[in-house]
This record gives structure tokens, C-alpha cells and sequence, in this order.
């Protein structure tokens, strides 16, 4: 028996909702202080709305809501499955008021892109962009790939237990820390390192090629931002290309590798154990991944004499590759290129590094190294077990930070989330082939919408169908959350429904 | 025979010239033929068939002119997309408005060949410059702030004060969690 929903439960999920606005709202306070400081007044005024509107929202929702009852799991999954949605509407709203959007669909599409670190844009006009909206543009994807409910768990909720239901629905179940509230903080405070390293040297980068250093630490950090979370916007329209820089390109790569890591790695390497690394079932798979993906990508822009050197190959080539592995999306080719000089192979390699994503716990998207490495040992432990004499007992082990056995658990759990990622990217191929895009090009987008890497082969552009831009707007939200807040909000809904 | 010679090698000047003067000509035709005018969305998706070929183009300078030692970097938008300029250092040096939110950048003519993927800029989509013409100077863009936008957020502005009054009462009269 299904049960109906009560009121209780509407204001639980209200209240914890209002804090998540009210957090949206106090992180449009940053872009403010960029038009303040480059004196751009109507975008100051664009943020001042925005920022009055999800006070308003959130403290209505507050006053309806106000409860001191703690989240249960059904109730953290779908604060989080809606606190994203909300995020993304509340997020378009100055990105909407700025004049560079056709539509207000347009840019709740490039929030979500935004807050779920995937990089898609239908931005038109960056050239001309605002500081302000460029910088919020990139906020947006550094607060998303922290996880805006990390944010919200580390300063405004007070039960450690509902904290914990939040932070798991937002996909991440790994704790570093035993309280989620201290693992929340340590998740920012590794970032907020980072930050601070990687805009200082990405801007250093720009600064000796050639642009003012104010413009280059601008620069630094919104590449950095979008790079250590793996989301892929820039602020020019060329993207990465713009710069023209081979160090700069180095320097992002670097970035997206180390956005792609497990943040429990970055703990376990903070506190001194560097074996970990070579160690770490996750990061020997996103290796070997790496790896597999590059030859076909090489092999197929080799074959095609796609670029005249070697150097060229593997400059455009694993580039992109990593782009694609960490869910980045930066580009150095333009999206036409893809389709009209990259042949079948080397687009297979992207498909299929975009479509595995990095490791868990980490900010990228997709299926992820430690499922990737589940499944293959659980392969290979049947292989063995149908070789070997009927009574033997086979105990498949692993080490992720610590050693550990395999469980039915973990396997099904890790079988699961892949067909649903799987379904996920054929869904959206085929919503993309009836509105007439060829197959190639579709999965190529369908994949890099629902795994979150924002690369593009064309087809996601102002003028594209409204129903398609629909459709990449749900595969990013459910892909970022990894279904299951997703299939839980629908279960709210049946129950609300169908509920006795 | 000393003006038969005078005469022979007159005449063989004359011949030569009127042959060069016709070739330069022709060569000239052939140039101007050879160059084409184009966006950057035309050599973006027919990169193959523009590579290494002389074209010209029109755009806005956007974002920065990069200086990389005796050449600088410059991306120009043509409202159909935005490409890369490797131009000698002295060739841009003319250009004095680069387009932003603040301002309407130069509107510049390259004229330059295009590579699909230069081999000597380690693989880049660009266009080599030749010669770069100021077709137009850009300008410092006035936004006037729109009325709308200060009173809409004046009359939310009032609205945000009365739910926080009401929130403030709410939390006064209930005790604080321990």
C-alpha cells in the first residue's frame, strides 16, 4: 500500500527548500559586488531583483513551512530533486534580465547547464557580456559542483541527521569526516585552496600571454571555477580557443584532472598518503579508461589526417578526451569541427569518455570510474567462478582507500545506476533523431547533456526546438543527481496521487 | 651594326616589359580572383575547402589583442561566429577599441590566409594576416538604466522587509533548539 503524502511532509520538504533559496539568494550578493566594482548598473539592478525574489520565495516558504521536524530519506531525496530545479529557474533570472537569452526557457537552460556542471550554452553575444553575468555564469557551476546542498548543509542546516539525507540525495554518499556537517566544510575549504592556487596560476598564464592582469585574474578564476568543477563554461564565446594558448591549455588540463578526483582521495593525499593514488581501484580505472579512450580517439584523427602534426593531434585530440573523461566540456575545436573532420572513431572515443565520466564523490557526471571498476571485476570474479571446480568460493576484493570486499550490494547497486545512465543517453538520442538530427550527432549531444559535460557538436544552439532544449534541461538535472533523488520525487508524486 | 644592336637590345627591353607588365597582370587577376570574401562561419564549417587559401573578412575586435613576442593574437566576431588572427605585433597596432560589455570594438578588414590547423601555431584554427584595415573606429557604449528596474526593486525591497519582520516574529516567539 502506497502511503498519500501528509501535510508534515510538505512542510519538511518546504523548509528545508526555503533554506536552499535563501542560499541562492545570499550568493547573488558576489555578482553584485562585481557590477559594483565595474561599475555596470543595470546589471547591478538585474542581481538586486533576482536577489529580492528568492528572499521573497524563500521566506515565504519559511513562514508556510517553518517546522522543527528532521528530514527522512524520502524527504531529503526530494528536497534535493526539487531544490535543484528551483535553483536552476531562480539562477536564470538575471541571466534572463541581461538581454543575452532569446527566452526565459534559454536560460533556465544555461543555469541548470550551469548548476549541474554540464557547459551546454545558448548564450548569445558573450563578447559583450557583463562581468557581473559572466561571473555568475561561473558561479554557477562552482556552487553546483560543490553541490549547492553541500553549501546549504555546511551553514544553515542544523540536524546532522537530515544533513546527511541531503547531502546522499545530491549523489554523493561517500563521508570523509564523521559529522556530514564537517565534511561539507572540508569539501569548501579543499576547494576554496584550490581556488585560490588555481586562479593565481591560470592568471599568471594569461597575464604573460598577453592580457591585463586584471582581465587575466578575472579570467583565472572563472576558468578555474569552471574547470575544478568540471562544468565548461568560459567567458568568450570561442571557449577555451579563445586564449590561443598551449600553456593555458596545459594549465586546464591539469584543473579538470583534479576536479575529476574523488574528494575522499584529496583527503586521503592531504593528510600524506601519496600511495593511494596508484592504489585506488577508481583512479587505476580512470587510467586505463583514459588510455582505451585515446587510442580510438588518435586512431581515428591519425587515419583521417586530421591534424598535420603530432603535436597538433594530441594537443586538439587528448584535450578533448579529457574534456570529455573529467565532464568538462572546454573546447579548443569548434562544434562544427566535430562533425565535419572528426570521423566516427574518434567521436566513439569522446561518446564513450563522456559517457563514463571521472570518479565519484568528485564533480563530474556520467556513470563514474568506481562503478566502471565494480563491474568490470565483477565480470571478470563470474569468468573465474565458471572456470573454476564447482565447490571453490570466490571472494572478489578491491581497494578504494581501504581494502574491502565485494558485495551483491555494491554490485547491483553499481549494475543499476549504469543501465539507467545507458537508458539516459539513448532516450535523449532518440528524442534527437525525431526531431531530425542524425544519430551520430544525437547521441554525441544526448550523451554530453545527461553525463554533464557541456561538449557540443552543433546541435545545442538558440535555435534549436524548445521540446529538445526541454529535454537536455531534465537529462542534465536527472544525470547531475544520479537518478535516484529523480525516481523518488516521481514516487512522492504517484503517492500523492494514487496514496491511501 | 652598332645601332642594329642598340635597336635589338631596345626592342628585347620593350618585349620583356610589355611580357612582365601583361604577367603582373595576369598574376594581379589571378590574386584578386583567388581572394575571398567570407564569414567565419563559412571557414568554420568549410574549413577543408578554405585551407591555405587567401580570403578576407570582416568583423568586430572582441575580448583582447594578445601580444605573443613580434605577433599578437586577436579574435574578431562577425555576429556569425568568432575566429582567431595571428597578426604581426605592428599590424595591430592600430587597433584602439577591443569590444565589450562597455564597448563596440574596432571594426576591422583582415586579409590573410586561413589554416584549418596551422602546423606552425601547433594545430590552430586561424587566419594569418596580411593586411588589417580599420573599416570603422569603435566607441564606448551608454546604458542608460532602465526606470523599470529601480522601481520594481523598490517594491520588492518593501515586500522583503514586511516577510522578514514577519520571520523575526516567528523566531522570537519560538525557543531555540538546544
Amino acid at each position: 500500500m502506497i502511503l498519500r503524502p501528509q501535510f508534515s511532509d510538505f512542510k519538511v520538504i518546504g523548509f528545508y527548500l526555503s533554506k536552499l533559496v535563501i542560499g541562492v539568494a545570499l550568493f547573488m550578493v558576489l555578482p553584485m559586488a562585481v557590477a559594483f566594482l565595474a561599475k555596470e548598473l543595470n546589471p547591478l539592478y538585474d542581481f538586486f531583483i533576482s536577489f529580492l525574489a528568492c528572499l521573497i520565495l524563500g521566506s515565504i516558504l519559511y513562514i508556510v513551512c517553518y517546522t522543527k521536524e528532521e528530514a527522512r530519506w524520502s524527504h531529503g531525496m526530494v528536497v534535493v530533486s526539487l531544490a535543484w530545479a528551483l535553483a536552476a529557474i531562480l539562477g536564470a533570472l538575471p541571466l534572463f534580465l541581461s538581454g543575452h537569452f532569446n527566452s526565459f526557457l534559454d536560460a533556465v537552460f544555461e543555469a541548470m547547464s550551469g548548476f549541474t556542471t554540464s557547459g551546454l550554452t545558448l548564450a548569445q553575444d558573450l563578447g559583450h557580456m557583463s562581468y557581473a553575468h559572466n561571473f555568475w555564469r561561473h558561479l554557477m557551476m562552482f556552487l553546483g559542483g560543490q553541490g549547492i546542498v553541500v553549501i546549504v548543509l555546511a551553514y544553515f542546516v542544523r540536524g546532522a541527521t537530515g544533513a546527511f539525507r541531503l547531502y546522499v540525495g545530491e549523489g554523493r554518499d561517500e563521508r570523509l569526516l564523521p559529522d556530514i556537517r564537517q565534511t561539507a566544510r572540508f569539501i569548501w575549504m579543499v576547494s576554496a585552496v584550490y581556488l585560490v592556487l588555481g586562479t593565481l596560476t591560470l592568471g599568471i598564464i594569461l597575464f604573460f600571454e598577453g592580457m591585463p592582469f586584471l582581465k587575466s585574474i578575472f579570467h583565472g578564476v572563472c576558468i578555474f571555477m569552471t574547470g575544478f568543477d568540471t562544468g565548461g563554461f568560459a567567458p568568450q564565446q570561442q571557449n577555451v580557443m579563445y586564449y590561443h594558448s598551449l600553456a593555458f591549455e596545459i594549465g586546464t588540463l591539469m584543473v579538470m584532472l583534479l576536479g575529476a578526483i574523488n574528494f575522499k582521495l584529496h583527503y586521503v593525499l592531504w593528510t600524506g598518503n601519496r600511495k593511494e593514488i596508484w592504489r585506488n581501484i577508481e583512479t587505476r580505472t580512470l587510467f586505463f579508461a583514459i588510455m582505451f579512450a585515446f587510442v580510438l580517439v588518435a586512431l581515428g584523427l591519425s587515419k583521417m589526417h586530421v591534424y598535420p602534426t603530432a603535436l597538433a593531434l594530441f594537443r586538439k585530440g587528448f584535450y578533448h578526451l579529457i574534456s570529455a573523461q573529467t565532464g568538462t566540456g572546454f573546447q579548443v575545436v569548434y562544434s562544427d569541427q566535430f562533425v565535419n573532420e572528426w570521423n566516427g572513431l574518434s567521436l566513439a572515443g569522446l561518446i564513450l569518455a563522456m559517457s563514463l565520466g571521472g570518479c565519484i564523490c568528485s564533480t563530474t557526471g556520467a556513470i563514474k570510474m568506481l562503478r566502471i571498476g565494480i563491474i568490470t571485476k565483477t565480470f571478470i570474479s563470474d569468468v573465474k567462478r565458471h572456470i573454476s571446480p564447482a565447490l571453490t568460493v570466490l571472494i572478489e576484493k578491491m581497494h578504494h582507500i581501504k581494502d574491502s570486499i565485494l558485495t551483491d550490494a555494491q554490485m547491483r547497486s553499481a549494475c543499476l545506476v549504469t543501465i539507467a545512465y545507458i537508458v539516459v543517453y539513448v532516450t535523449g538520442a532518440v528524442i534527437g533523431m525525431l526531431y531530425g538530427y542524425p544519430f551520430v550527432e544525437s547521441l554525441f549531444e544526448s550523451t554530453s547533456a545527461a553525463a554533464n559535460v557541456g561538449l557540443s557538436c552543433g546541435i545545442t544552439n538558440p535555435g534549436m526546438p524548445d521540446g529538445l532544449k526541454i529535454v537536455y534541461i531534465v537529462q542534465m538535472w536527472a544525470g547531475r543527481l544520479e537518478f535516484m533523488s529523480v525516481f523518488v520525487l516521481i514516487g512522492f508524486v504517484v503517492a500523492l496521487i494514487k496514496g491511501k | 651594326m652598332h645601332k642594329m644592336f642598340v635597336r635589338k637590345i631596345i626592342a628585347g627591353i620593350v618585349c620583356v616589359t610589355v611580357v612582365l607588365s601583361n604577367a603582373g597582370v595576369l598574376l594581379a587577376k589571378n590574386d584578386s580572383e583567388d581572394v575571398l570574401r567570407v564569414t567565419a562561419a563559412q571557414l568554420i564549417q568549410k574549413a577543408k575547402d578554405f585551407n591555405g587559401k587567401t580570403v578576407i573578412i570582416q568583423g568586430e575586435v572582441i575580448g583582447d589583442v594578445m601580444p605573443r613576442g613580434e605577433f599578437a593574437w586577436l579574435n574578431i566576431d562577425d555576429t556569425s561566429h568568432a575566429i582567431g588572427v595571428w597578426a604581426p605585433k605592428a599590424m595591430v597596432s592600430g587597433i584602439r577599441y577591443t569590444g565589450d560589455y562597455q564597448y563596440k570594438g574596432d571594426t576591422i578588414e583582415v586579409r590573410g590566409r586561413f589554416f584549418r590547423a596551422d602546423a606552425d601555431l601547433s594545430g590552430e584554427l586561424c587566419i594569418r594576416a596580411q593586411k588589417i584595415i580599420t573599416l570603422k573606429e569603435g566607441y564606448r557604449t551608454f546604458r542608460i538604466l532602465r526606470p523599470a528596474k529601480a522601481e520594481i526593486s523598490l517594491a520588492l525591497s518593501l515586500v522583503v522587509f514586511c516577510l522578514g519582520s514577519i520571520i523575526l516574529f516567528i523566531r522570537k516567539r519560538t525557543p531555540a533548539r538546544k
